[in-house]
């Protein structure tokens, strides 16, 4: 079980969702879980299914370990969360593969690897094996709700300029940047969102977060 | 993460039985969940794919949804050949000679591929399953044309597709199942711009068709003749070529399969 | 076991021991089509090898694929195949240059741009990572191999993978504090953060699908790992020049970052040019 050597106010609904979003969002501040943000962004419809994936997997995972922190040892707390982790994932895995087929077969892979997110785990050991389950819920919400704003924001991004489209639909008569749709481009769009969301919060007159970066 | 360096060396015993414990119970738990989830999903998965298949087929060959698809099934024994057919099990020799027939029993013909490829092992004594391709029928049995499955190498990994023909083996259309090439680059080869400059051609003009770089002229006619060649995507002149060398191998492999069994002249109108 | 013949050139096939033959004597497939012969069109002894034929055929010839070549009337068979080292090198290269894990299938990433701010941890993780994912990497597909194949347990494949890793990971850390403090105390921290690499993850995932054999699945760890660590090590001397520079302040520290290796991978496009 655990024990916090202190109890850690509980934020409220509409502050844990403004850290989902925005001052705290996976993937443009805590930098974690970006493989996929890269990886299966070529496309704004790629990016909200992964966001999806990663939104219930975050949930359904949060939900279980309030449910049984009581029982897991705190020595094996990890492998445990790790565990609760792959087995949501497997179940995902599974049932994106029965129900929609042709989405798995783009992304089918980076599905399995959701299990290695530093994100999930990290919001499970910081946030959902203290606080009470409603929190709990909201902060992987959030925190899910964040991830997939990021992965569709990149995905239009990368598929407006680099292929022309959007949600499928033609929208330029050219390719004028193909470069986006590889992996390079994946790197350049987030590293300059990255500076443009610093760059509102300079704006907003807020002192810049640290230049951070260490988070694994 | 667990801290190491803070862990005490001696864990006593009934703390390791219990640590052993509840990580046990996670570890089952777990399994009956995921053993639980996958015996649902595993059948309509199983059915998506073969569903997804036969549409795949009709569409390239251009079937109404009552039309008949037979799959036929390849397999490699000892020096032996085997291709399973609806009804059948032909053996031939590697050379081609027919060494004999086995009837496929009522029990087998509908069950999952699993199953007939099981049987068709027990067979041949040891079989592999090598490839596949399928037959449309017109509803009255005459044969509408084929779909082949093939794979071949593209520029990162294999590019598996499927290859229609009409009963004269003249191109119907070709479909990518699976790649990996780049976005942007060697992807643009499931492009229907690119992958439809194959339509039409027969198995005389695939020997020579050439691939040529640079984009495809505005005027390029409608109909194709012999020399027309195959315009490749700019900036992928190796993924065009690998499916253009997969094509013409699938082809020639199907027409020389399809002559051995003898279903173009309505020999095996099973 | 059958002599092997080489492929020369693209319609070209040198074939050692090959007493001169009609081409009609001969029969040649690729090993996946054993029934579809390939038409040879001239049989002539080579010039410059003794006892050898060069055969011509009509179609292309992938140095790719197996093939197989019988004399009819002998029964005599040679193959004509990639070695199996050569495909475990091709599997290596390919892994940490051609399809770089960190630039191109873009694995890897969180620990990538934790670590990979000072030279020193940029190595030192480089070569734990390496090292325990040749381990994780083999023990996996044995796992894979003899138990989940076996009993038809495909669907614990992510479950089990997980296991085992962080199984070997623990491992790793109590062996190397037990046996080699100094050693571990360098080491350690890294050591604890590869379970959250997905690298080690998808390594045993690709071999699983592609159903490689142990040599292959090997390669594909070691050149997986030796990838990483170059990625590591480019980007840590890259970020390390970057900090003294004069950095627009809203890219300073991770947009950079991205932007590096962005560029990097740009500069890695290049080896997809590299026919191995």
């Amino acid at each position: 079980m655990s024990e916090p050597e202190f109890k850690l106010p509980t934020p409220s609904a509409r502050e844990l969702l403004w850290r989902g979003f925005f001052s705290e969002n996976p993937v443009f501040r805590l930098a974690l879980s970006l493989c996929p943000a890269v990886a299966v962004t070529t496309t704004a419809k790629n990016g909200l299914l992964m966001g999806i994936a990663v939104l219930a997997v975050q949930v359904l995972s949060s939900f279980t370990v309030v449910c049984v922190r009581r029982w897991i040892h705190d020595k094996v707390r990890i492998p445990v969360y790790t565990i609760i982790i792959a087995t949501w994932v497997t179940v995902i895995d599974m049932c994106c593969a029965a129900l929609v087929p042709a989405v798995y077969a783009e992304i089918g892979l980076y599905i399995k690897l959701i299990v290695a997110f530093a994100i999930i785990i990290s919001r499970l050991e910081l946030f959902a094996s203290q606080q009470p389950l409603g929190p709990s819920l909201v902060d992987g919400f959030a925190m899910g709700l964040g991830f997939a704003f990021a992965m569709v924001l990149i995905g239009s991004l990368r598929e407006a300029l680099g292929g022309g489209t959007f949600w499928g639909i033609a929208l330029l008569p050219d390719r004028p940047l193909l470069f986006l749709l590889l992996p390079a481009g994946g790197f350049f769009t987030i590293g300059l969102l990255m500076a443009a969301m610093n760059w509102i919060d300079l704006w907003r007159g807020r002192r810049l977060p640290g230049s951070g970066g260490g988070h694994a | 993460m667990n801290d190491p360096t803070n862990q005490t060396p001696t864990v006593d015993r009934r703390e390791f039985w219990r640590i052993v414990r509840s990580l046990a119970v996670a570890c089952v738990l777990a399994a009956t969940v995921l053993g639980i989830v996958f015996t649902r999903t595993e059948p309509s998965i199983r059915a998506l794919t073969i569903e997804r298949e036969q549409e795949t087929v009709r569409r390239l060959l251009d079937l109404p949804d009552s039309a008949r698809i037979d799959e036929i099934r390849r397999y490699a024994g000892h020096a032996v050949t085997g291709y399973l057919m609806p009804t059948t099990l032909r053996v031939h020799t590697e050379e081609g000679s027919l060494l004999r027939q086995i009837p496929v029993p009522q029990a087998l013909q509908a069950a999952p591929a699993e199953e007939r490829d099981r049987w068709v092992t027990e067979q041949l004594g040891d079989a592999e399953l090598l490839g596949r391709f399928f037959i449309g029928r017109h509803p009255k049995g005459t044969v509408a044309g084929y779909v082949t499955e093939a794979s071949q190498y593209g520029f990162k990994s294999l590019i598996r597709f499927f290859v229609a023909l009409n009963p004269i083996f003249q191109i119907q259309g070709v479909e990518i199942l699976a790649h990996e090439e780049d976005p942007g680059l060697g992807a643009e080869i499931t492009r229907p711009w690119f992958r439809n400059q194959f339509i039409g051609r027969s198995v005389d003009d695939l020997a020579t068709l050439a691939v040529v770089k640079g984009p495809m002229p505005a005027d390029r006619p409608a109909t194709v003749t012999a020399d027309t060649p195959i315009y490749a995507v700019t900036g992928a002149t190796i993924s065009s070529r690998a499916l253009t060398d997969g094509v013409k191998q699938a082809v020639a492999h199907l027409q020389y399969r399809v002559r051995l069994l003898g279903i173009a002249d309505g020999g095996d109108n099973e | 076991m059958p002599d092997r013949g080489k492929i020369i050139d693209v319609h070209q096939l040198a074939v050692p021991g090959l007493p001169p033959t009609a081409p009609e004597q001969l029969r040649l497939t690729t090993t996946t089509d054993p029934d579809v012969p390939i038409a040879i069109t001239v049989v002539a002894p080579a010039t410059d090898r003794p006892e050898t034929a060069v055969l011509t055929t009509a179609a292309t010839l992938d140095p790719k694929l197996a093939y197989q070549l019988t004399h009819l009337e002998t029964g005599t068979q040679w193959i004509v195949a990639p070695s199996l080292i050569g495909t475990a090198l091709t599997v290596l290269i390919a892994a940490a240059l051609v399809q770089n894990f960190v630039f191109t299938r873009y694995l890897g990433l969180c620990v990538f741009f934790g670590v990979s701010r000072k030279r020193d941890t940029a190595i030192g993780m480089g070569v734990t990572f390496t090292i325990v994912g040749c381990l994780s990497g083999a023990l996996a597909w044995a796992i894979d191999r003899f138990v989940l194949g076996r009993l038809q347990l495909h669907f614990l494949q992510i479950i089990i993978f997980i296991g085992i890793i962080a199984c070997l990971v623990q491992t790793v850390d109590t062996i190397l504090r037990k046996v080699h403090r100094p050693l571990h105390r360098k080491f350690g921290i890294y050591v604890v953060l590869i379970t959250t690499n997905c690298i080690i993850l998808a390594v045993p995932l690709l071999n699983a699908l592609n159903q490689r054999g142990f040599l292959e699945s090997l390669a594909l760890a070691l050149g997986s790992g030796l990838g990483f660590a170059l990625a590591l090590f480019l980007m840590s001397c890259a970020r390390e020049r970057a900090d003294l520079a004069p950095v627009p302040i809203v890219f300073r520290g991770l947009p950079i970052a991205f932007i590096l290796a962005g560029l990097f991978a740009l500069a890695f496009l290049g080896f997809s040019g590299l026919r191995v």
